[in-house]
């Protein structure tokens, strides 16, 4: 009925002002919904509910309506224009804008003759079917409700050579409770160790892990990339995988018992690593709505830039990373305006950032640990500093580094780390503003050190025994 | 305001009328729908809600408000979900209608006549649909429950909701 008044408005009315017809389901939803939607929204996938068939989409119009003028769907935390990546998962305007005067005007299905054809989904793995599956050691119980779970769970490679991963999936297995996951390598065994007879630890902001590096995630949506030898990981003998888990309870009782598959490879002709910027010098009084983080790193080399993963928790709102190239051209590399604990993930770029060395990576975030801020942990808030665990905060960004050579690695990471000690000893310092997560032999190292140029003994370093420590550390490089 | 006529029955097989309502001291409806996280999130909730109150004669009710799922389904998800209360079947949406629910999770507070008391959210915990507060500060349907058996005015009668928008059954229902 309303379409027919609608058509005879546009009869009345002349044709110019007369844009569109009401949008229908066959021509214009069902386009979108494919392209953008459907990939999770199909039976026996993350979604709650499918999105293919209109009857799927009538009866939720207003639902599907509502949250993509929010943006909440499809999720995708990074402004468009800053950082052009792969898998962009963003409605137009004007697309949200169709779907809204779709559910306005009752969500006609329309002509089926224009419906375009349902796509046609890969079943299982995504990357096709991988050379090894480890799953976790037992099945995950979740409880029905309370506070969202993240735990870490060793999976033993029990590998008798050393191996190179040309992809990595994560399948999980119950949709409903598992929100996103992270996967960590672990040389030597520390997992084991934190972990308990079952194989799983809890853990929140990391792995707990001082030398495990970040080498792959998901949240839902993600889409494995393809294999590539060139670009493939070399996972150690003896190291096991732990697989960081952040679990959402679903109302009932559920279990989870997700798995990874591992395609091989032979050995890469490029290195890949990650270079990691931080500032555990955060320090946030309680009340303040707009608290900054800053840091920085210069790129010790010519690199290529794959991908970022951003990391911080609930108080973090707004998160900045840009790239000041030595010709003094700038390259956005990402801004998540709203940022969500819960969507994190990593970000690859369309194609990989040549970044020349000396261009120096710089990263703002900004916090609210007011009472105005729903995510804030504590009620009323707290004073907050670096650390690890949920009422903690974080101002971390993984940069996936690909070099010209797998030998490459060593010396870069070698460089990086004596920017990791200038980072660690930027300004004032006392032992106090070590990082929680330092090993015990780090932090006695990092004390021996201190104790040495801390000349006047009152137990922090000012400004010039700063500046005498790390000339001892650039003169050692 | 006159109690809504209805005869509902529930996914065991029990018949439920206004009758049994007027033996109640009030009477809440918990709006839902078995493929709406947030509202399966609030099961648990409103199972302890209902613990509470039930000792002091309040009835609970959940209505299953999307009438295209077959009542199976909606019965293995209400004992999936151990629901501690009836889930009505409503495939007219007399319930819905009656209180003008607009999405799931939503609650009513009905007094035993059946006027509507309060309509909105369980509690603050969903701010919105990318925002849970850590920490409960306002918990709406506790607040309006306690003030109805004091038989004060419920602070707050109307409060937003943040959820999975309840589609209307129309007249010329589409096949």
């Amino acid at each position: 009925m309303k379409r027919i008044i609608a058509s005879a408005a546009c009869a009345l009315i002349f044709a110019g002002i007369c844009m569109a017809a009401t949008p229908t389901f066959n021509k214009d939803i069902a386009p979108i919904l494919y392209q953008n939607c459907a990939t999770c929204h199909r039976p026996g996938e993350v979604a709650p509910f499918p999105l293919l068939t209109y009857q799927d989409a009538a009866k939720r119009a207003k639902l599907i309506s509502t949250v993509t003028e929010k943006r909440y769907m499809p999720p995708w935390k990074a402004e468009p224009g800053y950082g052009s990546f792969a898998n962009e998962r963003r409605l137009t305007d004007a697309q949200i804008e169709v779907i809204k005067s779709w559910a306005e005007a009752g969500a006609p299905e329309g002509d089926i003759n224009e419906k375009p054809v349902q796509p046609v989904f890969t079943e299982g793995w995504l990357g096709g079917e991988p050379d090894q599956v480890v799953k976790m050691p037992v099945k995950y119980s979740v409880p029905a409700d309370g506070p969202d779970q993240f735990q870490c769970f060793v999976l033993p490679l029990n590998l008798d050579k050393d191996v190179y991963v040309s992809l990595l999936e994560f399948r999980p297995d119950n949709r409903r409770v598992v929100h996103h996951a992270l996967v960590f390598l672990d040389p030597n065994g520390a997992g084991r160790k934190l972990a308990s007879a079952d194989g799983m630890y809890p853990c929140f902001g990391g792995p707990r892990i001082p030398v495990a590096t970040l080498t792959g995630g998901w949240a839902p949506g993600a889409v494995p990339g393809a294999r590539s030898q060139e670009y493939a990981r070399p996972i150690p003998k003896g190291a096991d995988l732990v697989l960081q888990i952040h679990y959402h309870p679903s109302g009932k009782p559920e279990e989870d018992q997700s798995s990874l598959g591992l395609s091989f490879s032979g050995p890469p002709s490029r290195g890949r690593t990650a270079a990691i910027m931080f500032n555990t010098r955060i320090n946030i009084p309680p009340g303040d709505p707009h608290y900054v983080v800053k840091s920085s790193l210069v790129l010790p080399r010519d690199v290529e830039l794959g991908g970022i993963t951003p990391h911080a928790h609930y108080l973090c709102k707004e998160m900045k990373i840009a790239a000041y190239l030595p010709d003094g051209s700038v390259e956005p590399l990402i801004w998540i305006k709203d940022w969500d604990f819960n969507w994190q993930g990593g970000y690859q770029y369309k194609k990989p950032l040549a970044l020349p060395k000396g261009t120096r990576v710089e990263m703002e975030y900004t916090y609210d640990n007011s009472e105005n801020n729903p995510r804030n942990p504590a009620h009323p808030p707290v004073r907050v500093r670096w650390g690890e665990q949920t009422k903690d905060e974080m101002a971390v960004a993984f940069l996936a580094v690909v070099l010209p050579s797998p030998s490459d690695v060593q010396s870069f990471q070698q460089q990086l780390s004596a920017q990791y000690l200038e980072t660690i000893f930027s300004g004032e310092v006392t032992l106090e503003d070590l990082p929680p997560e330092m090993t015990p032999q780090q932090r006695q190292t990092v004390t021996m050190i201190f104790n040495l140029f801390d000349k006047n003994k009152d137990g922090k370093l000012d400004r010039e025994e700063v500046a005498a420590l790390l000339e001892f550390v650039r003169s050692r490089r | 305001m006159v109690a809504p006529q209805f005869v509902l029955r529930d996914t065991e097989g029990t018949v439920h009328g206004p009758d049994e309502w007027s033996r109640a001291q009030a009477i809440v409806l918990f709006f839902t729908t078995i493929d709406c996280p947030l509202s399966n999130s609030y099961v648990p909730e409103m199972n302890r809600i209902r613990q509470t109150y039930s000792n002091r004669g309040v009835a609970f009710y959940a209505v299953q408000t999307d009438t295209t799922i077959a009542e199976a389904e909606v019965r293995r998800h209400a004992r999936d979900f151990a629901f501690s209360f009836p889930v009505l079947i409503d495939p007219r949406q007399s319930l819905v209608q009656f209180a003008e629910a607009t999405a799931t999770p939503e609650v009513a507070v009905l007094s035993n006549s059946g006027k509507v008391l309060y309509l909105g959210r369980i509690d603050n915990r969903i701010e919105d649909f990318d925002k849970r507060r850590s920490v409960v500060t306002e918990s709406d349907l506790r607040n309006a429950l306690d003030a109805v058996l004091a038989g004060r005015p419920v602070p707050h009668a109307r409060t937003p909701v943040v959820g999975c928008g309840i589609n209307f059954v129309t007249q010329e229902k589409k096949p």
